[in-house]
């Protein structure tokens, strides 16, 4: 008993800050990304035996901290007007005007954004964002190779 | 000349198996505009890296919901120091300026200087007082003052005969 409330401890400390950039990136709320810290942990803690190796702890902590942060957006979605919970903006690349790199960022879509945060600040492999998303191999090349020849055209 | 975005795409981010690489470095030794877009890549990493590194820390500067009930502490106090302040200036206090010759030091006569006592001169309670008990505390006062004893003194002694 006392080896494994080591083990949780070492693993707070080790991927707490992963945790919470994390859950920042996508819940674009400090207070709720500290929650998501704290029930992270917990739903961790409580699977702990569901645990098989399959991938790092980090990677499963990270995939927990994203079910559990999909959850609190789909609840904000419910209570808001916004129709599609994953536009963040729209932006139209037939409209000749002047756009910086930096508006085109924060007009990503909530899945782009994600994918550059896991690969760009993270600095997670593939095979972690296939993981981490839930989605293939294949298809993590593909989407971050079309996201980077979009936002390529706004570099000065 | 077909371009290779794709595999561009991949080695920047260490993705390119080895087996590729000889091809992809064939092709960039001959290809100018792919080696422009691998330095247009490399720097769209880093201004993405920026760009989510600066959101980030903008969130975390937010300060949380739970800095306002110290804040309304805070600022509760400073507003309550202000008024305790302006309270003090406001209220004067009673004081009565005495000679150097009337001054009294005596906390206990000072209390009882209202009262109805009528204290005799100093000199006949003295007289009075000689021959008693009370004549060993006058003793030990003179022993300890250069002064003569004093109306406090006798009241002092008033109080300790009770």
């Amino acid at each position: 008993m006392l080896k494994k409330d080591k083990t949780v401890t070492d693993i707070f400390n080790a991927y707490s800050s992963d945790v919470l950039n994390y859950s920042l990136s996508l819940l674009k709320n400090y207070d709720d990304a500290k929650d998501a810290v704290q029930e992270v942990f917990i739903r961790y803690i409580n699977s702990q035996n569901n645990f098989k190796g399959e991938c790092s702890y980090k990677t499963w902590l990270l995939t927990i901290t994203r079910n559990y942060c999909f959850k609190i957006l789909r609840s904000r979605s419910k209570n808001s007007d916004r129709i599609d919970e994953n536009f963040r903006g729209s932006y139209n690349s037939n409209i000749e005007t002047k756009i910086t790199l930096n508006e085109i960022l924060a007009k990503l879509t909530n899945e782009e954004y994600e994918i550059l945060y896991l690969r760009e600040f993270a600095g997670h492999t593939y095979q972690e964002m296939s993981e981490i998303l839930g989605i293939s191999l294949d298809n993590v090349k593909v989407k971050l190779y079309r996201i980077r020849q979009r936002l390529k055209k706004y570099l000065m | 000349m077909k371009h290779l975005e794709y595999e561009i795409n991949l080695f920047i981010d260490g993705e390119l198996p080895k087996e590729n690489e000889d091809e992809l470095f064939k092709h960039l030794a001959e290809c100018v505009e792919c080696r422009r877009d691998i330095s247009k890549l490399l720097l769209l990493k880093e201004k993405s890296k920026d760009f989510i590194a600066h959101e980030i820390s903008q969130l975390k500067r937010k300060e949380p919901k739970s800095n306002i009930f110290y804040k309304v502490s805070f600022y509760t106090g400073v507003a309550a120091s202000i008024i305790i302040l302006i309270l003090l200036l406001i209220t004067k206090p009673n004081i009565s300026l005495v000679s150097k010759e009337n001054a009294v030091t005596d906390s206990l006569y000072s209390r009882n200087k209202n009262q109805n006592l009528q204290y005799q001169k100093s000199e006949q309670r003295l007289v009075a007082i000689k021959g008693t008990d009370q004549q060993l505390y006058i003793n030990y006062i003179m022993n300890l003052r250069t002064e003569k004893i004093t109306d406090a003194d006798l009241l002092k002694l008033d109080y300790r005969s009770k």
